[in-house]
C-alpha cells in the first residue's frame, strides 16, 4: 500500500513541476521499448542494436519488451495506454500503417495514435526464386504469369511479402496464387526446394541464402538499389515503374509525451544512428539507416497508410 | 578424420577459461529456469540477450546454447515431481509422475539426467559428422510430406493414452479443436477468438499445458483427502544395477528418434518426446509397464528431448533457416554478434561452429555432474508442506504464462484451461492426448491446405511425393496391424465392447 | 461441499458433445471453400463432427455400463480460479506485489486449514523471488 501512496505523490509532484524540469532530469529510470513482434524478428534486432547505443549514451538501461500478437496491434495498444512520460516507447513499423486497413474493426488507429520520434531504418524486400527457376527477370516473370498461374509464398496474410505480391498483380494486371506461411523460415524452404515460384521477403532473413546461391534474387522492391545487392535491379527499373515497397520502422511514444522529451529522444536517436557500430550492424543486414524529424516520419506514415489501404482493399486481405 | 581434427580445433576454442565459464553459467541458468514451471528457454534467452552484448561472439553463443539445452533437463524435474510440464516435457508427466506417486522420484530424476546425457552425446556426434549434409533434409519435406508426417504422429495417441482408447481419441479431437483458436494462416480470418486480441494468435502451448496439467493437478490434490498424492510416498534415491541397465537401450532409441526429428523443421523437442514415448511403448522389453511408472517411459523421452534440442541447430547453421521460435531467437543472437548463420557459416566462422559443437559436449558433462548430485536437493521439495507449496506453484504458473508474451491477460487464458483441465480430470479424461492433438492438429490443417493450394486441389500429390506416400503407407499398415492384433488378442473383450 | 452429480460416463459424453457443438456451430458460419482453396470452416467442422460422433457413441454405451458418480468439489476450483483472476486484476490496477498477496490469500482458503501468518510468510517469500526474477532475469513483472 505504501508504494501506491508514493506513486500518487510522484504523480502529483510531476504535475506541479514544469515539463522542462522533467526533461532535464530525464531519464531518471530505465526506459522500456515495446517491440510488438517476437524476439529475434528483424524489428527486434533494430530495437536492440539502437537501444544498446542509446542506453550507453543516456546512462540508463533500455529494456526490450517483446509483445507479439495480432500483427503488432497488441504491443502497439499497450504503448498507447501507457503513461506518456517517455519511459515507455514503441518500435513501430510498416505493420502499423497496414494495420488500420487490415483490421477494419480495430478500436484504435495503430499508425496515428502515437507520438512519433524518428524513423530508424528502411529495409527493402527482394523478389527471390529457386536457383533452378527459369524466371530470369521481372519482365520474364510477368510474361510467364500470363501463360500459367504462378504461385508466390509469403510470411503471412497482410505482411509486406504478401502485399508486394498483390501489388504486382494489380500493377501488371496478372493473376497469381498466394500461398501464405506462418513464418519466413517455412516459406523460404519451399521456395529453395522450388515448390512455389517465388517469394518477396525482407532482405535480412534472405541475405545468407542469396549470397550462397541457394536463392536467386531477381529484383529489389525499394525505389533505390540495395548497397548489399548492387547488381540487382529495382522493380521500378525492370518493368513496373513506381513500384516501391519497403519495410521501415521507427521509434514512437504514447500520445501526450512532453515535447522536450520527444526532442531529446530524437537527438539521441540521431546520435545512435551515426555510431559506426550501429551502422555496421544494421547495414550488414541490408537495412538503410534513415533519420528524420517527427514531422518527416509522420509524412511517411501518412503516405504509407494511404498506399497500403488501396493495396489491402484490392487484395481483399481484410481480417474480419 | 577431418571431423576429429575439427573437433580438436573446436575443443581448443571451447576449453579456454572464459568459454568454460560461459558454458557453465549457461547450463546453470538453463537448469534453474527449466525448473520453474512455464518459464522456458525462449523467454529466458530473450531476457538474457542483453547480457551477452559485451561478451565475445563464441562465448555469448556458447552461453545462450547452454541455456537452451540446460533447460531441457530442468524441464523434466517439475514434470516428474509436480506434474507441471513445459512444452518439451509433457510426456514426462505420464510415467515420471507415476514414478513419483510410487515413491520413486529419485530414480525418475536420475533416469532423466542420465538419459539426457546420452541423448545429448548422440546428437553431438550427429551434429559434428553430418551437420553440413543434413541441412538439406529440411528441403526434402514439402507440405504433402509434412501432412503425412503429422498424420503418422497421430498414431501416438494410442500410446500416450492411459485409459480407454476412445477417451484418448476424443481428447485428441478436443485438442485439435483448441488448436484452431486464432488467426487462420491461409485467409487471415480470426476463428473462435470471441474478438479478444489475446486470442488472435491462438492459445499458447504453455497456457494449455500449465492449465490442464499444473492447475488441474493442484486443485485435485487440494480436493483429495483419501486419494494418493505425491506427498505421502517414500523416497528412494540410488538406482540398483538392473534398474540402471534398463535406462541404456531406451535412452539410445530415444536419442536416435530425437536426433532425426530435431533436424526436420517444425519438429524439435516438442514432437520428439511423443515419438520416443510411442517407440518405447511399442518396442521396449518392458512395454507393458509403461504408463504406470516405468523407467523406459522416462528415459526415452528425456533422451529424445535433449537430442532434438541440439540437432535443431542443424538447419540454422547449415542452411540458415530457423526451425522453431527458439532457433529464430538464436539466429538473432548470431546476427547481433555479426555472424550470419547460413550455408557459409561453417567455412567463414569455423572457430565459432566447432567451438559451439565442442562446448555442447562439455556442457553435457557439466549438466551430468550438476544434476545427479542435485537430485537429492530437488527431492527436498517434498519436505515443504503442500499448503506452502501450492500457492508458490500457482505463482510460478502465472510468471511462466506471463513470460511468453509479457501479457497479463494470458494468465486468464491459463486459468480457463485450469478449469477445463479440472473438469476433464474429474471426467477421467486424459490430458496427454489432448496436448498431442493441440500440437499436431493445427500443423496437419495448415500443411494439408497448403499442399492442396500448391497442387491445385489434387489429392494425388500425397501419393506422387515419395516421402508422403511411404509415410501414409506406413500409417495405414500400423492401423491395420493394430486392428488385426486386437481382434486376435481379445475376442471376448471386443464382443463385450460391441454388446 | 460434495454435490450429487450425474454418472461420470454420462457427464463425459455430454461434455464432449457440448465441446463439439460449440465449435461446430461457430465453424459452420465460416466459409467451407473447395479442395484447392479449403476455407477456414472445413477442418473444424470435420473435427467437431467426428467428436460429436464419438460423444454420441459414449452416451449410447453409457446406457449399458455402470459408472461411478461424478465428484466435483466446487469450493476449491472456484477459489483457485478467483485467486488467478485476482492476481491479474491486482497486477493491472495496482502492482505485482499486491497481486501476489491476493493470489496467496485467496488460494489459501482452499487449503485444509487457513492460516494468516503462514500466508503472509509465503507472500513475503514470493515477493523476494519475484524481485530476484525481475533483477536477474529482467522479467518485467511490475512489482512496485
Amino acid at each position: 500500500m505504501k508504494n501506491l501512496a508514493i506513486r500518487v505523490l510522484v504523480l502529483l509532484l510531476g504535475a506541479v513541476f514544469a515539463q522542462g524540469a522533467a526533461a532535464q532530469s530525464y531519464p531518471a529510470r530505465p526506459i522500456r521499448i515495446v517491440v510488438p513482434f517476437a524476439a529475434g524478428a528483424f524489428p527486434d534486432i533494430v530495437a536492440r542494436v539502437v537501444g544498446q547505443k542509446m542506453s550507453a549514451d543516456m546512462g540508463q538501461p533500455i529494456v526490450i519488451d517483446n509483445r507479439p500478437g495480432a500483427g503488432g496491434n497488441i504491443g502497439t495498444e499497450a504503448v498507447m495506454r501507457a503513461a506518456p512520460d517517455g519511459y515507455t516507447l514503441l518500435l513501430n513499423s510498416v505493420a502499423n500503417a497496414i494495420g488500420k486497413s487490415l483490421y477494419p474493426n480495430l478500436s484504435f488507429d495503430p499508425a496515428k495514435g502515437v507520438a512519433l520520434i524518428s524513423q530508424l531504418t528502411s529495409v527493402s524486400n527482394v523478389l527471390v526464386v529457386p536457383p533452378s527457376s527459369n524466371i530470369s527477370s521481372l519482365g520474364n516473370l510477368i510474361d510467364q504469369a500470363r501463360t500459367r498461374k504462378l504461385k508466390f509464398a509469403s510470411g503471412g496474410n497482410g505482411t509486406t511479402s504478401h502485399l508486394a505480391g498483390e501489388l504486382i498483380k494489380t500493377m501488371a494486371k496478372v493473376d497469381m496464387e498466394h500461398v501464405p506461411y506462418r513464418n519466413f523460415g517455412q516459406a523460404l524452404t519451399d521456395v529453395m526446394a522450388a515448390r512455389v515460384d517465388f517469394v518477396i521477403p525482407n532482405i535480412p532473413p534472405t541475405i545468407a541464402q542469396i549470397q550462397s546461391g541457394q536463392l536467386k534474387a531477381i529484383a529489389v522492391t525499394n525505389s533505390r538499389r540495395s548497397p548489399l545487392l548492387p547488381e540487382i535491379p529495382t522493380m521500378s527499373e525492370s518493368g513496373l515503374p513506381g513500384f516501391d515497397v519497403s519495410s521501415w520502422n521507427g521509434l514512437a511514444a504514447p500520445l501526450g509525451t512532453p515535447e522536450p522529451i520527444i526532442a531529446r529522444l530524437n537527438a539521441e536517436v540521431a546520435k545512435a544512428l551515426k555510431d559506426p557500430e550501429v551502422a555496421r550492424a544494421l547495414s550488414g543486414q541490408g537495412a538503410d539507416i534513415v533519420f528524420g524529424s517527427p514531422a518527416e516520419y509522420a509524412a511517411l506514415i501518412d503516405a504509407e497508410t494511404t498506399k497500403w489501404a488501396a493495396v489491402v482493399s484490392a487484395a481483399g486481405a481484410q481480417v474480419k | 578424420m577431418d571431423v576429429l581434427h575439427n573437433l580438436a580445433f573446436g575443443f581448443g576454442h571451447a576449453l579456454t577459461v572464459e568459454n568454460l565459464l560461459y558454458c557453465a553459467v549457461g547450463c546453470v541458468v538453463g537448469t534453474l529456469v527449466g525448473l520453474l514451471p512455464g518459464l522456458g528457454p525462449l523467454a529466458t534467452i530473450s531476457l538474457l540477450l542483453p547480457l551477452t552484448y559485451s561478451i565475445p561472439a563464441t562465448g555469448a553463443l556458447i552461453m545462450l546454447a547452454g541455456i537452451y539445452y540446460g533447460a531441457q533437463y530442468g524441464d523434466s524435474v517439475s514434470a516428474i515431481t509436480m506434474r507441471i510440464p513445459h512444452a518439451s516435457s509433457i510426456v514426462a508427466c505420464i510415467d515420471g509422475y507415476q514414478m513419483t506417486l510410487k515413491g520413486k522420484t529419485g530414480l525418475a530424476l536420475f533416469t532423466a539426467g542420465v538419459s539426457s546425457f546420452i541423448g545429448g552425446t548422440v546428437a553431438i556426434v550427429v551434429l559434428a559428422w553430418l551437420a553440413p549434409l543434413l541441412g538439406h533434409v529440411a528441403l526434402l519435406f514439402g507440405p504433402a510430406d509434412y501432412c503425412a508426417l503429422m498424420l503418422f504422429g497421430f498414431l501416438c495417441v494410442s500410446f500416450v493414452t492411459t485409459g480407454s482408447l476412445l477417451n484418448g481419441f476424443s481428447m485428441c479431437l478436443v485438442g485439435v479443436l483448441l488448436g484452431q483458436i486464432g488467426t487462420d494462416v491461409e485467409t487471415g480470418l480470426e476463428r473462435f477468438t470471441f474478438g479478444l486480441p489475446a486470442l488472435a494468435d491462438g492459445v499458447s502451448l504453455v497456457s494449455v499445458a500449465l492449465g490442464c496439467f499444473g492447475i488441474a493437478e493442484i486443485t485435485k490434490n487440494l480436493d483429495a483427502k483419501d486419494e494418493r498424492t505425491p506427498f505421502n510416498g517414500r523416497i528412494n534415491l540410488i538406482p540398483t544395477w538392473p534398474e540402471f541397465k534398463r535406462i541404456i537401450p531406451s535412452a539410445l532409441r530415444g536419442s536416435v528418434v530425437g536426433s532425426l526429428l530435431g533436424i526436420i523443421p517444425g519438429g524439435g523437442p516438442v514432437i520428439a518426446q511423443f515419438a520416443a514415448y510411442g517407440i518405447e511403448k511399442k518396442f521396449s522389453k518392458f512395454r507393458d509397464e509403461i504408463g504406470a511408472g516405468a523407467i523406459e517411459g522416462v528415459a526415452g523421452q528425456a533422451a529424445a528431448d535433449e537430442a532434438a534440442a541440439r540437432t535443431s541447430f542443424i538447419p540454422l547453421m547449415s542452411i540458415g533457416i530457423p526451425e522453431n521460435p527458439v532457433m529464430a531467437l538464436m539466429m538473432a543472437a548470431f546476427i547481433l554478434k555479426g555472424v550470419q548463420p547460413g550455408p557459409n557459416m561453417i567455412a567463414n566462422h569455423p572457430d565459432l561452429f566447432w567451438g559451439l559443437v565442442a562446448s555442447m559436449w562439455i556442457g553435457n558433462c557439466f549438466l551430468l555432474i550438476l544434476n545427479v548430485p542435485l537430485v537429492r536437493f530437488w527431492l527436498s521439495v517434498f519436505k515443504v508442506p503442500y499448503n506452502v507449496l501450492f500457492p508458490s506453484i500457482l505463482f510460478f504458473c502465472c510468471v511462466g504464462t506471463f513470460s511468453v508474451n509479457n501479457n497479463l491477460n494470458d494468465i486468464m487464458i491459463t486459468a480457463s484451461f485450469g478449469l477445463i483441465g479440472y473438469v476433464m480430470m474429474r471426467l477421467e479424461l486424459d490430458p496427454a492426448p489432448l496436448m498431442l492433438g493441440f500440437i499436431l492438429g493445427p500443423m496437419l490443417e495448415e500443411y494439408f491446405r497448403r499442399a492442396m493450394l500448391i497442387s491445385g486441389g489434387s489429392l494425388k500429390t500425397f501419393i506422387l511425393e515419395p516421402i508422403s506416400a511411404s509415410l501414409l503407407g506406413l500409417t495405414a499398415l500400423i492401423v491395420v496391424a493394430q486392428i488385426v492384433l486386437s481382434l486376435r488378442k481379445r475376442p471376448d473383450g471386443l464382443r463385450r465392447g460391441m454388446a | 461441499m460434495i454435490r450429487t452429480m450425474p454418472k461420470r460416463n454420462i457427464a463425459r459424453g455430454l461434455f464432449l458433445a457440448a465441446v463439439a457443438l460449440f465449435f461446430g456451430a461457430k465453424a459452420a458460419r465460416y466459409p467451407i471453400g473447395n479442395l484447392s482453396h479449403a476455407g477456414p470452416g472445413l477442418f473444424p467442422l470435420l473435427i467437431s463432427g467426428l467428436l460429436l460422433l464419438v460423444a454420441v457413441a459414449m452416451l449410447v454405451r453409457s446406457r449399458y455400463e455402470t459408472s461411478e458418480q461424478l465428484y466435483v468439489n466446487l469450493k476449491n476450483i472456484t477459489l483457485i480460479m478467483l485467486s488467478l483472476a485476482g492476481f491479474v486484476l491486482a497486477a493491472q490496477l495496482v502492482d505485482a506485489a499486491l497481486a501476489i498477496l491476493v493470489l496467496v490469500f485467496v488460494a489459501g482458503f482452499a487449503a485444509p486449514s487457513f492460516n494468516w501468518k503462514r500466508s503472509l510468510q509465503i507472500t513475503a517469500g514470493l515477493i523476494v523471488v519475484a524481485l530476484a526474477l525481475e533483477r536477474f532475469l529482467g522479467l518485467n513483472l511490475g512489482l512496485f
